[in-house]
């Protein structure tokens, strides 16, 4: 790269220190569009747990450039030739508009407005109350089919490519993974980018050391192989194994933290509510994100202007358990902790099935449980999927060609952090590497159940006694604590 | 269960397609319904991007897990159904993915060959010799099925120079 192409613009950044922009960046930075990032947190409602949690997609998004120019410049010097200068203009300009996208609260946002649009085509019971079907038929866009219309569609944004020369297709492709090359691993894999600055940003604004990869370490040993993957040097094997551990804990500590989760499943819950208003001054079919970006107001919305809407409804509402709801977000009410079960085990298909059992005897149990309770509606069920510590297990295909058999094995090979074999020139994903921690913890998963209620102050602590005392009665099987 | 994935059970029920996941070609017999079934318009909001196999959606992969988990461990998911229009549009599809019957090659491989060729005329809108060349590319042994693939397309009211929108 021309290093005076990227010193157009100096950011100083709190995790990096100086990040470099060339002039199209430069611009791309202050558009309108990429502004509205300052008001997305990338925690959502984290900073209610680590107070320090709360900064922006804005900041991530520089950050994910900086760390995306490291690894392109690190790759440069591994080969012994540069890039082409349109391939790494392409790919800092995808790391920077990869989170572009985003709704308010993300992808809480995401998996609720996605049930919501996706509940108008469904009939039977608990169907949409919705008077009018969606006009078009695409029913929701996920962020990164939002990030790629804006940068077809915003005017400002649509300048600034053309300018550049930069094709908006092209810098899509990169975090749709949509015909993923080697250089779209840098922007979306296991060693990507978006993680190690989400890990380095949430050490230091959360204060937990949990996300403190060797980011200096991992760029001088970043390599090519023979078939052009990115892959790293095998004298890094420990650093991977610890940027793959790190990200495991800081997962366990700020996404899967009791509180945080707490609050994702209220806030979940109002967001549905909100969505399911008459005229919904929140709603996000496409054809509202095409009327946002068109009239120029996708840049106020935000988090903030969703709370201002949730703060509406907890004044409006008649409804007791809305506002207590509401409330209990906007006055950072958790909800309580009634049951939890957590153990590592086997990520195979005996272990996934004791999971299932365990997760439908839950789901089963709770409507009676809310009812001998008096509690309806007040009760969240929290099961997410098992958490495998990589994205293959320890037992990978030996050859590439076995893995090409199936696409979904494929990607998640692709995108497994690789080690090269010095004397061929060849990489395997970490867990094939026998020598390797993740080898062993490659084949675990961790598997977590938690039960949570929204209770009045005032006798929260004695209901929630009662509820972990039927639970345990009603659910005698599942190891609860 | 959660509206996304009873859509994309009613989905599949619609098209013909089991639920079951427990191999490769099962795997890939969804993938590749989905995305000719998208070709009907209902567009689920699955993006798909050129993979070894052809078509390929990361998030798909991730709903039918998730679909299964959820058919595992939820009940009363049953009694719902599309919205006439949307199963429609769905059910158009259908002849898109019946085999013919001189066609000598496994379900899933024929629908692999239709959805292959269909995402390189439609989405990277190769002629249809391009298109052929680049399947054997990769899929050598689909080849002189192709022509069989395209006449399919072409007979059923898919094939991309006509009026259905990209899926890709």
């Amino acid at each position: 790269m021309a290093a005076a192409e990227y010193d157009h613009k100096r950011i100083a950044d709190p995790v990096h220190g100086t990040v470099g922009l060339s002039q199209a960046e430069t611009e791309i930075v202050d558009s309108s569009a990429f502004q509205r990032l300052r008001a997305i947190k990338q925690l959502g409602l984290a900073h209610y747990v680590y107070p320090g949690a709360d900064f922006s997609r804005f900041a991530h998004s520089i950050g994910v450039l900086h760390v995306t120019g490291l690894f392109l410049a690190a790759l440069e010097r591994t080969r012994g030739r540069r890039l082409a200068p349109k391939v790494f203009r392409a790919c800092r300009a995808a790391a920077l508009v990869h989170d572009l996208g985003h709704y308010p609260f993300s992808h809480s946002w995401e998996q609720v407005a996605e049930n919501h649009y996706k509940n108008q085509v469904l009939e039977g019971p608990g169907k949409s109350t919705a008077k009018t079907k969606p006009k078009i038929r695409e029913l929701f866009w996920k962020h990164e089919r939002v990030g790629k219309e804006l940068l077809l569609r915003d005017r400002q944004l649509r300048d600034i490519l053309a300018r550049a020369k930069l094709d908006a297709d092209e810098l899509a492709s990169y975090f749709n993974r949509d015909e993923p090359g080697p250089l779209a691993n840098l922007v979306s894999s296991d060693l990507d980018a978006d993680r190690v600055d989400y890990l380095l940003r949430t050490t230091l604004h959360t204060g937990l050391p949990y996300g403190s990869i060797d980011l200096p370490y991992l760029v001088t040993q970043l390599r090519l192989d023979k078939q052009g993957r990115v892959c790293l040097d095998p004298r890094a094997l420990r650093t991977a194994d610890h940027l793959i551990l790190c990200r495991f804990f800081d997962r366990q500590q700020v996404a899967y933290h009791k509180t945080a989760v707490g609050f994702e499943l209220l806030l979940q819950d109002v967001l549905g509510l909100l969505l399911r208003l008459k005229d919904s001054p929140v709603a996000t079919s496409p054809g509202d994100v095409l009327r946002r970006i068109g009239d120029d107001t996708w840049k106020t919305f935000t988090d903030s202007y969703v709370l201002t809407q949730i703060e509406e409804l907890a004044e409006g509402s008649d409804d007791e358990l809305t506002a207590l709801k509401c409330e209990s977000l906007l006055r950072r009410r958790p909800p309580k902790l009634i049951a939890e079960m957590e153990r590592f085990a086997s990520r195979g298909p005996e272990e996934r099935r004791r999971f299932r059992l365990e997760v439908r005897a839950s789901k089963r149990e709770l409507p009676q449980l809310e009812a001998d309770l008096d509690i309806k509606g007040r009760l969240f069920l929290w099961d997410p999927q098992p958490m495998p510590l990589t994205k293959v297990g320890a037992v990978v295909p030996i050859a590439p060609d076995v893995a090409a058999d199936d696409d979904e094995q494929a990607d998640a090979y692709e995108q497994s952090i690789r080690i090269m074999d010095r004397r061929t020139r060849d990489s395997k994903p970490i867990t094939g590497c026998g020598n390797s921690l993740l080898h062993v913890l490659g084949d675990q998963s961790f598997y977590a159940l938690r039960i949570y209620g929204v209770f009045d102050q005032a006798d929260s602590e004695a209901r929630r006694l009662e509820a972990y005392r039927r639970i345990k009665k009603l659910l005698p099987d599942i190891a609860w604590t | 269960m959660e509206p996304r994935l009873t859509v994309l059970k009613l989905a599949l029920d619609a098209l013909g397609v089991p639920i079951d996941i427990e191999t490769v070609d099962d795997r890939k017999r969804i993938q590749k319904a989905i995305y000719l079934g998208q070709l009907g318009g209902f567009d689920l909001g699955y993006r798909f991007g050129w993979y070894k196999k052809g078509p390929y959606s990361p998030s798909l992969t991730r709903d039918y897990f998730a679909l299964v988990h959820a058919l595992a461990t939820e009940e009363g998911h049953e009694d719902r159904r599309l919205v006439r229009s949307y199963e429609r549009a769905l059910k158009s599809t259908a002849p898109l993915l019946v085999k013919p019957a001189n066609v000598e090659l496994p379900e899933e491989d024929w629908l692999e060959l239709v959805a292959s060729l269909d995402y390189l005329m439609r989405v990277r809108r190769l002629p249809y010799r391009t298109a052929v060349r680049e399947l054997g590319r990769t899929k050598a042994a689909l080849v002189p099925f192709a022509s069989a693939a395209h006449r399919h397309l072409q007979e059923t009211g898919f094939a991309s120079d006509g009026a259905h929108k990209a899926a890709g």
